[in-house]
């Protein structure tokens, strides 16, 4: 109940601030590209009307699948990095090869290989949000004690044990840990993804809205699509008061 | 029984255990004591399944040491608990992965928790426990199992010295209950006369016997204020000092 409260005053407060700077901005630019806040907020009813939930679901649909995708990928990818085998000799080098490498860049060959296909957009900001999973994934796996492993094998655990008592959830943590932070890289490469071929998603609803010079309106998609984002961290916070109360 | 003989182990080019030999009867607890990096964490290892480049035999009851099907249990220092698991969950770890059945066992592991005092503590995670407290839960994981074997690898080193005495305590009347065969390994000599019913000492790397020594206190109640406790702890300081080189 304290927890709530306190979540409810942070978020009133952030709200707050977030208001009063963007008045302030408008009041002292004043052009028309920034209009004031309220002005925004009083044509949110008015989106009701031009299928905003709809855009929303496409948004939430394909940041979903994406970030569901990048999850597994990564857990997988990134527990097998973190071995001994062949895999891991293989892939440190591919890994540290390709990280430096502009991955958004690489949108026109994606479109161009997938097509104009949500299946596209979903690729695209997968490439993008795994490598950070990987990479966390790697090091939380590699950086379990070694006196973990000797207790469990004192035990006599066999491998698939050992894998499901001690790695698996070691790994699951370090996935919660990053996913704030995977969550923010997709939905900003989602508003990109969405700016090519798509008819549906909060990203062309606000560009859309910005090629008709409808600046409310364009605002007002900015405020819908940060508040989709907004649910979405709070959705973390709880999986992680369910699943992480262990850290304390 | 537990057999280790001509026990050897290298690493690298250099040798940690040098020709250990030892014979611990069902039910003895027998206290390994050497300065650091003697080898005896290595020797504990061993028996515990998690070093295996080793030369010469261990045999528990006529046979290897087979971890999946028998009981071996281990307690060491960083208590050796996963912290995404309450202290309830810790405890009986060692059944899961035996794949014993929960129900059967529960009156034995509400026995052990409440003789160790930590049947309050069952829904904590191990973040929210005092080190004494993570102590007895890996204490209790091990007995919950009723070991073959029983491993101790510095387990109250962490400890103070208030919470070490009262652990080392609390840990006796339950090992007493069920004497499993135990090898605790220590650099303390305090605490391998209160707790070693024999008390092998090893030389600087690479570990060998120096000696075996009988305890005359152990299992005495209030061994620490006996005159024999004071005189067989000098002993084997004179030992240990003995074999250092200068």
């Amino acid at each position: 109940m304290k927890k709530g409260i306190t979540a409810l005053v942070n978020f009133s407060v952030g709200a707050a601030l977030v208001l009063a700077v963007w008045q302030i901005a408008h009041l002292a630019l004043s052009v028309n590209v920034l209009p004031s806040p309220f002005v925004v907020l009083r044509a949110l009813p008015a989106l009701l009307g031009q299928d905003i939930f709809t855009h929303a679901y496409h948004s939430f649909y394909r940041i979903g699948m994406a970030l569901l995708f990048s999850m597994l990928i990564g857990l997988i990818v990134g527990i097998a990095a973190a071995g001994k085998g062949v895999f891991a000799k293989v892939l440190t080098p591919f890994l540290y090869f390709t990280y430096p490498i502009p991955r958004v860049a690489l949108l026109p060959a994606v479109m161009l290989i997938f097509g104009l296909t949500d299946a596209a957009k979903i690729i695209m900001i997968t490439i993008i949000v795994v490598y950070p999973i990987i990479v966390v994934v790697r090091d939380s796996v590699k950086d379990i004690p070694k006196q973990t492993y000797n207790t469990l094998t004192c035990y006599g655990a066999g491998r698939v044990q050992v894998f499901l008592y001690i790695t698996l959830p070691w790994a699951l943590g370090g996935i919660l840990s990053t996913a704030r932070i995977s969550l923010g890289t997709a939905i900003s490469i989602l508003f990109f993804v969405e700016a090519y071929g798509a008819r549906r998603g909060m990203g062309f609803f606000i560009l859309d809205a910005w090629m008709r010079l409808n600046y409310v309106q364009m605002y007002a998609g900015i405020v819908v699509l940060s508040m989709a984002g907004f649910a979405l961290f709070v959705l973390i916070d709880i999986i992680e008061g369910v699943f992480m109360k262990w850290k304390g | 029984m537990l057999n280790i003989s001509n026990l050897s182990l290298n690493y690298a080019q250099t040798a940690a255990l040098a020709d250990v030999s030892l014979s611990i009867d069902k039910g003895d607890i027998y206290a390994i004591l050497g300065p650091s990096g003697c080898g005896k964490t290595s020797l504990l290892n061993i028996l515990a399944g998690s070093i295996t480049h080793h030369t010469g035999q261990v045999t528990l009851y006529g046979g290897a040491i087979d971890h999946k099907n028998m009981s071996v249990g281990l307690i060491t220092q960083d208590y050796g608990l996963l912290p995404w698991r309450t202290a309830y969950k810790n405890v009986i770890l060692p059944l899961k992965i035996k794949c014993k059945d929960i129900g059967s066992c529960v009156d034995k592991i509400d026995y052990v928790l409440e003789k160790l005092g930590i049947s309050e503590l069952r829904n904590r995670y191990p973040v929210s426990l005092s080190g004494g407290q993570k102590q007895r839960v890996a204490i209790a994981a091990a007995f919950v199992m009723d070991p073959d074997l029983l491993l101790m690898d510095e387990p109250f080193s962490a400890l103070d010295q208030v919470t070490r005495e009262a652990t080392q305590e609390l840990f006796f009347r339950v090992w007493e209950e069920s004497c499993p065969t135990t090898i605790l390994v220590t650099h303390s000599i305090e605490e391998a006369v209160f707790l070693g019913q024999k008390i092998v000492v090893l030389s600087r790397a690479p570990g060998r016997v120096i000696q075996i020594l009988d305890n005359p206190v152990f299992g005495c109640p209030d061994a620490r204020g006996l005159p024999g406790f004071a005189a067989i702890s000098s002993e084997l300081r004179q030992l240990l000092k003995s074999d250092v080189r200068p």
